[in-house]
């Protein structure tokens, strides 16, 4: 025969204790820095994708085979995305909508 | 046989301008970025040589159209495409090879560049050997190009995105090996490409075909 069983004690927090202690909340859903960051460097990738495209539409032709298109612009974007991190646009774009550039 | 005008010769001449000076502009800003990646003034040269050429091409399709007709007329205007294309795809060449001789250096970067040098030469060469191969290839590109229309919208951005964090995390090596692939890659293809198309539109060609049959 088992003992008698009791009840436990079960805390109950309100829901704004438990978002304030959960860490996966405390370090995305509720960080500014990490939703600035990201917004900035898929806006900046996005901005430079279709730049890319744009310079690439430029040379090519109706007859030239569409692989080669999507590689060079591939190619540009890669560029361009090398020299505007290398010069830092990304970090000044962070800083200047209110995210702590890394 | 009406001879379609070529697009340097149809546009007015301010368009004409604007694109010779867009051009200009594009490739020295190149040039720039490009001294800043390499620090070496050789490529500064070419680069801006680059848009030299082009500009060259338009002048001489111009030049051509006024004072010729005929035959000569579309002789002269394919030699003019033929140099266009050879000196673009030579641009992607020399692009590729600075890639691989940064990567691989100096004893093995002549054997990577030296089969680039001839697999581009080859594939400029192909369709005067061997036509049938020539125009398999040609249609091989177009084949994969179906493969690539699902990748045309996010390659610039996957292309940004890698250029970006490659910068951020200090992986220069890793930009070079991607743009040396890629630059391989597209200097062959666009030298398939262009020897194949030469080669069909050269004059007399359908003039010969008929004549055969």
């Amino acid at each position: 025969m088992p003992k008698k069983m009791r009840m436990q004690r079960v805390d109950v927090y309100p829901s704004s204790v438990v978002l304030s202690r959960c860490v996966l909340c405390n370090r995305i859903v509720k960080n500014r820095e990490f939703w600035v960051s990201t917004a900035v460097d898929f806006a900046v990738s996005v901005a430079v994708g279709v730049a890319a495209a744009a310079v690439v539409g430029m040379f090519v032709t109706a007859t030239t085979p569409l692989w080669m298109a999507v590689a060079a612009t591939a190619v540009v974007g890669i560029g361009i995305g090398y020299f505007l991190d290398a010069f830092e646009i990304p970090k000044q774009l962070k800083q200047l909508f209110g995210g702590e550039a890394k | 046989m009406m001879y379609k005008k070529p697009t340097a010769v149809s546009w007015p001449i301010w368009k004409f301008v604007l694109l010779v000076l867009l051009l200009q502009a594009i490739f020295t800003f190149l040039a720039w970025l490009d001294r800043s990646f390499f620090n070496n003034a050789l490529p500064t040269v070419v680069d801006i040589l680059a848009g030299s050429g082009v500009s060259l091409f338009a002048l001489w399709q111009r030049w051509v159209w006024k004072r010729f007709n005929g035959v000569r007329l579309r002789l002269l205007v394919w030699i003019g495409n033929v140099f266009v294309s050879f000196y673009l795809s030579g641009l992607l060449l020399v692009g590729a090879m600075r890639k691989w001789s940064f990567l691989a250096g100096e004893p093995w970067s002549w054997f990577v560049n030296g089969a680039l040098l001839i697999a581009f030469v080859g594939m400029w060469l192909l369709p005067l050997f061997s036509f049938t191969s020539a125009k398999r290839i040609h249609k091989f590109q177009w084949k994969i190009s179906g493969f690539a229309v699902g990748l045309s919208g996010t390659a610039g951005i996957l292309g940004a995105l890698f250029g970006m964090f490659s910068s951020r995390h200090g992986e220069k090596g890793a930009v070079i090996f991607v743009l040396g692939i890629l630059l391989s890659l597209l200097s062959i293809g666009f030298a398939q490409h262009a020897g194949y198309e030469s080669w069909i539109n050269r004059p007399y060609a359908k003039e010969n075909a008929n004549a055969k049959s």
